[in-house]
């Protein structure tokens, strides 16, 4: 008989503590398992958002405070040789909703002639390529809202902006992504909107900003340069009526999912109450069965195995209780977010799905926490006197 | 005859090390729920607590918040002459960028900026200026560039104590001075900076204002009111004050609803943390039990007494955990509120007399519910047999 043998059998003595505790450990688990796919998603999002490349260039104070869209030639023109920069994007906010329906996305208006390039993971190429340069009011959507509207390909929709002029506007769908940072967003031509403004402008007679944008996004060829050219994009706009700040997506990201109430915090806090809680369960399930097995354990020092072999022992029981409920309560997380995926809508998040890897490190985490919940136990059989231990009656 | 109190906590004395886990397992469940619980629930007292019953708030058609709404000095003129009103303020709403206090992430939050009139004082009867100078001194001294903050922006911001001093603006470099502190109630005004109107209309650029409030005379007049304000001659948007903010709350409801489900999953696994424990308590004392039914005490009594012991247990586990939560009062937490807009609503977590009681309710529940199949077994001891075994 190994000890394997023995810590198994030890499990099934008492079925119905082994059970209650592993429904007890396998319920927290399960809520971790779901934390971490939380936390795995923002940082995939972050991740790819660094891969991109881009420095997204605000207005100093407020991304809400608009900027002139000249602004993106004086950048351009910081680089001629184009060393630094392969292609600079404006995009303008529309704030745009289907009437009549709950539903929340971001809408933006971009350049025409640089999105394909600074929005590349867009894939619009061929034939969506060339429709998006042919049809003035060629719009692109992510996958997420396509489904959620039922939108198709090719389709003409209409968008009613929650900003001032608050424009009616109809788009021609010239594609449906799949790819890119944000699964949910749309975009479209922003000589269209451009267009729309103007008109109000004169229609009202006041100023809409026609012709001034939220972000000028800089699609940069060197990573290790970002930085550089970061700073001295805001050097060059310091002392100027229009003073910009400037940070890479994913920084940008960040602080936007900060301010949707601070998930990432939160999920840390969630963690380690979780985890607090699994070792409480589990040392008291340990510690309980070592109290009524403390002659048996005497009999093992006895026959001679030392007391460190002893402590092993517990703590190998500790280790599997919490594995096995590690088990039950992680695998149908990891199985129902990996078929069928949260949607949420926070930032550039939009479905929360769990990987191999997420899995692979919550199992981690539980043998780590296995350790301080066998630890009381292991101690004192570390430390039991056989002669004393059985001379005690139970 | 019931059994006395003392066997029951001398024997969760004898057990020190379970006894201490399980009490430290339904605190640590119990904190989390008070935590939570408090969390949402001071969410809830901020956005309710704002809206007076008698308000109007008047947007712009299509706009869905304050911030992304315009009004233009025509459609103001049209409102102030809305039948049944008792006062009505134009204001205009736009956002500072300000750093949490402590945050060296160099994030920052957009924090809603109200320039407001002395009518906004009448229309926002809760609003009470409690530290620095007085509304009316505030209202009447224009010349300086001065603002009020609210008791939550002061707690969750940098910079903003009396006499602090900070930057407002399109460019972010006109400076104004903290002059006062005010309260709302704990509503949502407290998460804002309220500057003189025309000074914010200027620094920011602003040509039209955002958003006006009209009070009725009466909660009644509401309704007409609101038709006024809708119908050919305003053609605006109107909707109670409660209904705007209710809306505004939108975007918390994922938060809420992720919450709920925690707790759920966490009042559970303690359930099965407790019952397994008083399961072993019943365990080992199966003789102990068989004795005091030999010599007379009943089923009953046995079964209120094995309850009873699981009740202490959650009792101080409940106790404690409630006991590190209320320190969290002290703690506050900004999060957009709002549909399509990005300003930033500061709560402070509501640790409160009925959160408690709902918490130590939760303690006790499971403490019954996780002692009710082991007592039933200790009550159903077969005395004989239990008395023989060695």
């Amino acid at each position: 008989m190994n000890s394997f043998t023995l810590v198994r059998k030890n499990l099934l003595r008492n079925k119905l503590r082994t059970v209650l505790t592993l429904a007890a450990v396998a319920l927290p688990m399960a809520m971790f398992a779901g934390a971490s796919a939380v936390r795995q998603t923002m940082d995939d999002a972050f991740a790819r958002a660094a891969r991109e490349l881009r420095l997204g260039v605000i207005q100093k104070v407020s991304l809400i405070n608009l900027l002139p869209q000249s602004m993106r030639r004086e950048i351009e023109a910081m680089d001629p040789a184009r060393t630094l920069i392969t292609a600079v994007c404006a995009v303008r906010w529309f704030g745009g909703q289907v009437p009549d329906v709950q539903y929340a996305f971001p809408s933006l208006a971009a350049d025409a002639d640089t999105f394909p390039i600074v929005y590349s993971d867009y894939g619009l190429e061929g034939r969506s390529l060339a429709d998006w340069h042919k049809y003035k009011n060629a719009a692109i959507v992510g996958i997420t809202t396509a489904q959620r509207l039922g939108w198709n390909e090719d389709q003409e929709v209409e968008l009613k902006s929650t900003v001032p002029p608050y424009l009616s506007l109809r788009f021609r769908l010239v594609k449906v992504t799949s790819t890119g940072m944000n699964p949910a967003v749309f975009y479209f031509r922003r000589d269209y909107l451009d267009d729309a403004l103007e008109e109000a402008e004169k229609k009202q007679g006041r100023s809409y900003g026609s012709g001034r944008v939220n972000i000028h996004w800089i699609k940069c060829r060197d990573a290790s340069r970002m930085t550089e050219l970061g700073e001295k994009v805001d050097r060059r706009f310091a002392n100027t009526p229009d003073e910009t700040k400037t940070q890479d997506e994913s920084t940008f990201f960040a602080s936007f999912i900060k301010a949707m109430g601070d998930i990432p915090t939160t999920v840390q806090y969630i963690s380690a109450a979780v985890g607090i809680a699994v070792v409480m369960v589990v040392a008291n399930t340990m510690s309980l069965g070592f109290r009524e097995r403390t002659r048996e354990t005497a009999v093992l020092r006895a026959l001679g195995f030392p007391g460190s072999w002893v402590s092993r022992l517990v703590i190998l029981e500790s280790l599997m209780l919490v594995m096995i409920g590690a088990t039950i309560g992680m695998i149908p997380t990891y199985l129902v977010l990996r078929y069928l995926p949260l949607a949420i809508s926070v930032g550039p998040l939009t479905r929360i799905t769990m990987s191999p890897d997420a899995l692979g490190v919550g199992f981690v985490i539980a043998a780590v926490i296995a350790v301080p919940a066998g630890a009381v136990p292991a101690y004192q059989a570390l430390r039991l006197r056989a002669a004393d231990a059985l001379r005690k009656v139970a | 005859m019931a059994l006395p109190l003392s066997y029951n906590w001398k024997n969760l004395a004898v057990r020190k090390v379970s006894t201490g886990l399980t009490v430290a397992g339904v605190a640590v469940v119990i904190f989390v729920f008070t935590a939570l619980s408090a969390f949402v629930s001071g969410m809830e007292r901020t956005l309710r607590v704002t809206a007076d019953a008698a308000n109007v708030t008047v947007l712009k058609q299509g706009a869905t918040a304050e911030s992304n709404s315009a009004l233009t000095n025509e459609e103001i003129i049209a409102l102030e002459a809305a039948p049944g009103r008792a006062a009505a303020a134009a204001e205009v709403v736009t956002i500072a960028a300000l750093t949490r206090k402590g945050d060296k992430t160099g994030s920052w939050a957009n924090v809603p900026v109200r320039g407001v009139t002395a009518e906004s004082f009448a229309v926002h009867g809760r609003v009470r200026v409690v530290e620095g100078v007085s509304a009316e001194q505030f209202i009447a001294d224009t010349g300086k560039w001065s603002v009020l903050v609210g008791r939550g922006a002061a707690r969750q911001y940098e910079g903003l104590e009396i006499g602090g001093k900070i930057r407002l603006g399109f460019a972010g470099n006109d400076e104004f001075t903290v002059a006062g502190i005010f309260e709302a109630g704990g509503g949502v005004f407290e998460s804002e900076i309220w500057g003189y109107r025309s000074h914010i209309m200027q620094v920011y650029n602003r040509r039209m204002y955002s958003s006006a409030t009209v009070k009725a005379s009466s909660p009644e007049a509401v309704k007409a009111l609101i038709a006024y304000v809708e119908g050919p001659s305003v053609q605006l948007t109107g909707m109670s004050e409660k209904d705007y903010f209710e809306k505004q709350t939108e975007s918390t409801k994922p938060f809420l609803f992720l919450s709920y489900g925690l707790l759920i999953f966490m009042g559970i696994a303690a359930g099965f943390a407790v019952a397994n424990n008083m399961f072993a308590m019943v365990a080992g004392r199966m003789r102990e039990i068989a004795m005091l039914r030999a010599v007379g005490f009943s089923k009953r009594s046995i079964l209120v007494s094995f309850l009873i012991e699981s009740l202490m247990l959650a009792l101080v586990g409940g106790v404690l955990g409630c006991a590190a939560a209320i320190p969290l009062q002290f703690m506050s937490q900004d999060m957009i509120g709002g549909n399509n807009t990005f300003t930033a609503v500061v709560f402070t977590f509501d640790v409160g007399p009925r959160i408690l009681a709902t918490s130590m309710t939760l303690a006790l529940v499971l403490g019954v519910a996780g002692a009710v199949f082991p007592a039933l077994r200790a009550a159903r001891t077969p005395v004989v047999t239990a008395l023989r075994q060695v």
